[in-house]
């Protein structure tokens, strides 16, 4: 069952995909056909593959955030390598990691008569390797590395490569434009799709730029930044992992769709807004009709439209705010969007082989009024925008919660690094190029204005809605993060105001489940800061070792920790056990064995030697003596004074 | 802006800190705040309490026996565990010390074992100590505090220490203070110089992936007072003794047993303040209305209360001379402990 569009929309963006190429390959023993330019993960959302897998139970949508690693058939030993980064060659034979030969399952629909098709990975016992920490093949340089291709980091990198500069630019996906697209042109504007076309050429045509697409940037710290890549030489997948060392570094990294906390919104077929105009636009995938779209967002808008003259279904489109306007509503009217104002998702649960949407009005959720239960093949949802920071907390950079519109923000420059795009919070097409070009005037110490944007008036374009702010929840988990943190909002508290911690949030944690516990109130808004400090950290493995320190102890003077301890002053003397033990070190000396109190001790073996032990004994208190007791807890040894 | 009065001001929030907070409040009716930042759910733990600790000095063994007894009746039940803990030391001195401590141990009738060769660094296991839980203790102490009307400043800006007064501010409320006393890292520039025999240093706390061999262990390293939590799931809590993650991410592989590695997933580095002979230390700061105590490591949290009551006027004599014995200055006693052996004690 294809998940294509014959004919995606223009405003859908540039294809990544060479219709007239086709490829097969085998995925978990099943043949899947593809596109020259398709990724592994495109090509199995193509071929209708709408699940991941489960964890403890709950059924995983498979995303371009959220993916098994794959790996040849025949090399049972690697650890894969990322899908979405993975690109199709003909005739291979991968599996899942984690699924493996059981291969994809089909989950038969006992109502209507299509089938849900989802990979078998068991995300519980085998969580996705992070590769972040794996050994670096490839050292690279460069006077310049831009993170993300978008309108910020392709502007960026023409201003440093203007300069002369040598100049690496890395981006994740197929393609450069990231998802300046999806936000349209305004009046008076050059149209956004002849924009990125230009800059791209532009940025072809400098020598001093490198553009190294389907890397993703994994890890930094003072070493440069750690990318991931797929190295299919010799049709054998292996990551490339590759650190790249710059003078200057930009981190255009923008943002991505934040996630809705409502329970079942990880289910096969639920979908964020971003990746999918951009799965769409790349390679013409669309999830299972007919498709739901939910949010409160106004691009929300121009993807369903976009969807609709693609030749998607819809069901409707509901959006949280009572009485949103945008140009973008006004021509998904047109286009005959059904629309639904007031309106957001209460939670979403699996029916055959297709989704249970159950609605709520957004102002009175609790009220069974206006409930409501829509059928539907997919969920796109759009709840608003979550700046990608984790890059810039691992530079320790240093990030803050911002509670009005309950998102990490980026705080306190780091020497060398520049934030620029939409990550800091822009949100026009013109403010983002000018913020790329203003990130390098400021790492090169040129003088740099503040970005004053020319956004809409509100009383032109309403603003976004507030995030949903997350609900307790049972049945389906209402996951925080888009990603392979598996924490989940919890249930009801039994008594008021007694806490309930969330689900699995007490391993790894990422930015967005962490940005998600805060702003359900779970982490408070005060700790968010140093909680992000800490667990947004680069991972590290370790190895048992044996310590490095060595030497022997019982050296020529007494061990501070015993100073003062016994009837000063103190002398060394060497004692010899009656029965010809060694005596180990601790061991306490007593008068006579009828004493075990440690306050009665006389003195303490320091050192075991091949006669017994040298101990430390009160001078005082061993005048005399020839016959000791060493005790060895409850057991008393005869031992005597030798010299 | 309001004004707030407090008869002394302990900075910290470790469970020392919290419970020497308590003590003054309830038992001796002391106006106390504390400035720091309680810890939040899903941090990594910072400090644990036992009620051993890798101590030599008998005294010190007798004191923490009956402050436990004494913790126990100040306490919900729900807070305590049992735990066996295993005190390892990963050099030759350090190993040797950690033999006397087994050997004190048994003396007073705690019962210990030797784990088995080959096991991971070598030292003795503690059956049965009791324990705080920690999070039992963090979920109730928001609760107490308020009951025992202790305020909670998270952050305070312009702490200025006086010849016998202390001052801040926090948010909108001017806050003053009769003394001031120092348990941590983060506010000791206040101080401006160190007490003798204090220190300034760093801790890590990490956090790893699941190490199922460590599920439900308790390792302290004697010579740092630096540890290892497994949790149930095998997740490990460390406090490693570093700054640096190199350095703290080679103290936690010599802590695990052979053939084994972990993944450190959460890291936070925090300053903290040693005292330089391992053992406990309350150090009066000259001309000033401050006092720092530190070094009380993971056994001496439990004497808060007594300490509390010393600072009180409140102990009784044996209480007296063990906290004359470890006051900083021309008296302090040859009290050193087997924290000198790793560079002082938290």
């Amino acid at each position: 069952m294809s998940q294509r569009f014959l004919s995606p929309a223009h405003g859908l963006g540039i294809s990544a995909i060479d219709r007239s190429r086709r490829l097969n390959f085998r995925l978990d023993g099943i043949e899947i056909r593809a596109y020259a330019g398709d990724t592994v993960l495109s090509a199995a959302l193509g071929a209708g593959i709408a699940g991941a897998g489960s964890h403890k139970g709950a059924m995983l949508h498979l995303r371009p955030g959220f993916a098994p690693h794959v790996r040849n058939a025949s090399d049972v030993n690697s650890g894969g390598v990322p899908m979405a980064l993975c690109p199709v060659r003909e005739g291979i034979d991968l599996v899942s990691v984690g699924g493996g030969r059981r291969g994809v399952r089909r989950v038969v629909a006992r109502m209507g008569s299509g089938h849900l098709q989802t990979l078998a990975v068991d995300f519980a016992a085998f969580p996705v390797a992070d590769l972040a920490d794996r050994a670096t093949l490839r050292i690279s340089a460069a006077d310049v590395l831009v993170v993300g291709g978008g309108l910020a980091g392709m502007t960026a990198a023409l201003a440093a490569a203007k300069r002369g500069e040598r100049v690496i630019l890395v981006e994740q996906r197929g393609r450069l434009g990231g998802d300046a697209p999806l936000f349209g042109t305004k009046e008076g504007e050059e149209p956004v799709l002849e924009t990125v076309a230009a800059l791209a050429r532009e940025i072809a045509e400098r020598q001093e730029i490198e553009v190294r697409l389907l890397t993703s940037a994994v890890d930094a710290g003072p070493e440069g930044v750690t990318t991931i890549a797929v190295d299919d030489q010799n049709r054998n997948l292996a990551p490339s992992v590759g650190r790249i060392v710059a003078l200057h570094i930009v981190l255009a990294t923008g943002c991505a769709d934040r996630l809705p906390v409502y329970p079942g919104n990880r289910l096969p077929g639920v979908a964020g807004l971003a990746e999918s105009f951009y799965l769409a636009g790349a390679y013409g995938v669309w999830p299972q009709a007919p498709t739901l779209f939910s949010g409160g967002t106004n691009v929300l808008y121009h993807l369903a439209m976009l969807a609709k003259e693609s030749g998607a279904a819809l069901v409707r489109l509901i959006d949280s705010r009572i009485s949103p306007y945008s140009r973008f509503v006004d021509f998904a009217k047109a286009s005959g969007v059904p629309q639904q104002f007031g309106t957001r998702i209460a939670r979403v649960q699996r029916r055959g082989s297709g989704l249970a949407v159950e609605t709520t009005l957004a102002v009175h959720e609790r009220s069974q009024e206006g409930r409501a239960v829509f059928d539907a093949g997919s969920v796109v949802h759009s709840d608003g925008w979550r700046p990608r920071l984790t890059l810039w907390a691992r530079f320790g950079g240093a990030l803050d919660w911002d509670g009005f519109g309950a998102r990490a923000i980026g705080d306190q420059a780091a020497a060398g690094i520049a934030l620029a795009g939409s990550v800091t919070g822009l949100l026009t097409n013109d403010g983002c190029r000018r913020s790329g070009a203003q990130a390098i005037a400021h790492l090169f110490g040129d003088p740099a204005d503040p970005i004053a944007e020319n956004r809409l008036a509100d009383y032109i374009e309403s603003p976004d809605a507030e995030p949903l702010r997350p609900r307790p929840s049972a049945g389906e988990p209402a996951f925080f993060s888009s990603g392979h943190v598996m924490a989940s909002m919890p249930g009801a508290p039994r008594a008021a105001g007694i806490a309930i911690p969330a689900r699995d949030a007490t391993g790894a944690l990422d930015l967005e489940a962490l940005v998600g516990l805060t702003h359900a109130g779970l982490v408070p808004a005060a700790h968010f800061a140093a909680l992000a400090s800490e667990k947004l950290v680069s991972p590290q493995t370790l190895a048992a070792a044996e310590p490095a320190q060595g030497g022997m102890a019982g050296g020529a003077g007494i061990p501070a920790y015993l100073a003062g301890r016994f009837a000063e002053p103190v002398v060394r003397v060497q004692l010899a056990a009656e029965d010809e033990r060694r005596l180990t070190p601790g061991l306490l000396v007593f008068v006579e064995s009828g004493r075990s109190r440690p306050e009665q001790a006389i003195g303490v073996v320091i050192a075991a030697t091949e006669a017994g032990g040298t101990a430390v004994l009160g001078r005082r208190q061993a005048e005399g003596l020839v016959q000791v007791s060493v005790r060895d807890g409850a057991r008393p040894i005869a031992a005597r004074i030798i010299g | 802006m309001t004004d707030h009065k407090f008869d002394i001001a302990i900075t910290g929030t470790s469970a020392f800190a919290a419970l020497l907070a308590l003590t003054l409040a309830r038992r001796h009716q002391k106006h106390v705040c504390l400035i720091g930042q309680l810890p939040a759910p899903l941090q990594v733990l910072r400090d644990i309490t036992l009620a051993v600790g890798p101590f030599s000095r008998p005294e010190t063994l007798r004191l923490v026996a009956s402050a436990v007894a004494d913790l126990r009746k100040f306490l919900p039940p729900s807070v305590f565990e049992r735990r066996d803990v295993v005190f390892v030391a990963r050099g030759a001195e350090g190993r040797a010390a950690t033999g006397h401590v087994r050997q004190m141990l048994m003396g007073m009738g705690v019962p210990t074992t030797l784990p088995p060769l080959g096991s991971g660094p070598r030292g003795f296991v503690a059956e049965g100590i009791l324990a705080l839980r920690p999070s039992a203790f963090h979920a109730g102490l928001p609760d107490w505090l308020a009951a025992a009307e202790v305020r909670v400043f998270a952050a305070v800006e312009d702490l200025q220490v006086g010849h016998d007064i202390v001052r801040f501010a926090a948010g909108h409320d001017f806050v003053s203070a009769g003394r001031i006393l120092v348990t941590d890292g983060a506010s000791a520039s206040c101080l401006g110089t160190l007490p003798d025999g204090v220190v300034a240093g760093w801790r890590t706390a990490m956090l790893t992936e699941p190490v199922p061999e460590l599920a439900d262990k308790l390792i302290v390293d004697a010579e740092t007072n630096g540890f290892v939590v497994g949790r149930a799931d095998g997740r490990l809590e460390a406090l490693a003794p570093s700054q640096k993650p190199e350095d703290a991410g080679t103290w936690l592989g010599e802590m695990l047993p052979p053939g084994t590695t972990a993944r450190v997933i959460a890291r936070q580095r925090f300053p903290v303040l040693l005292s330089s002979d391992g053992a406990p230390v309350v150090a009066p700061v000259a001309g000033k209305a401050a006092m720092v105590a530190t070094g009380f490591g993971v056994g001496g949290g439990v004497l808060a209360p007594a300490l509390a009551g010393h600072l009180a006027g409140a102990s009784n004599s044996a209480q007296a001379g063990w906290f004359e014995a470890r006051t900083a200055g021309k008296k302090r006693a040859a009290v050193a402990e087997i924290g000198c052996v790793g560079g002082g004690a938290p």
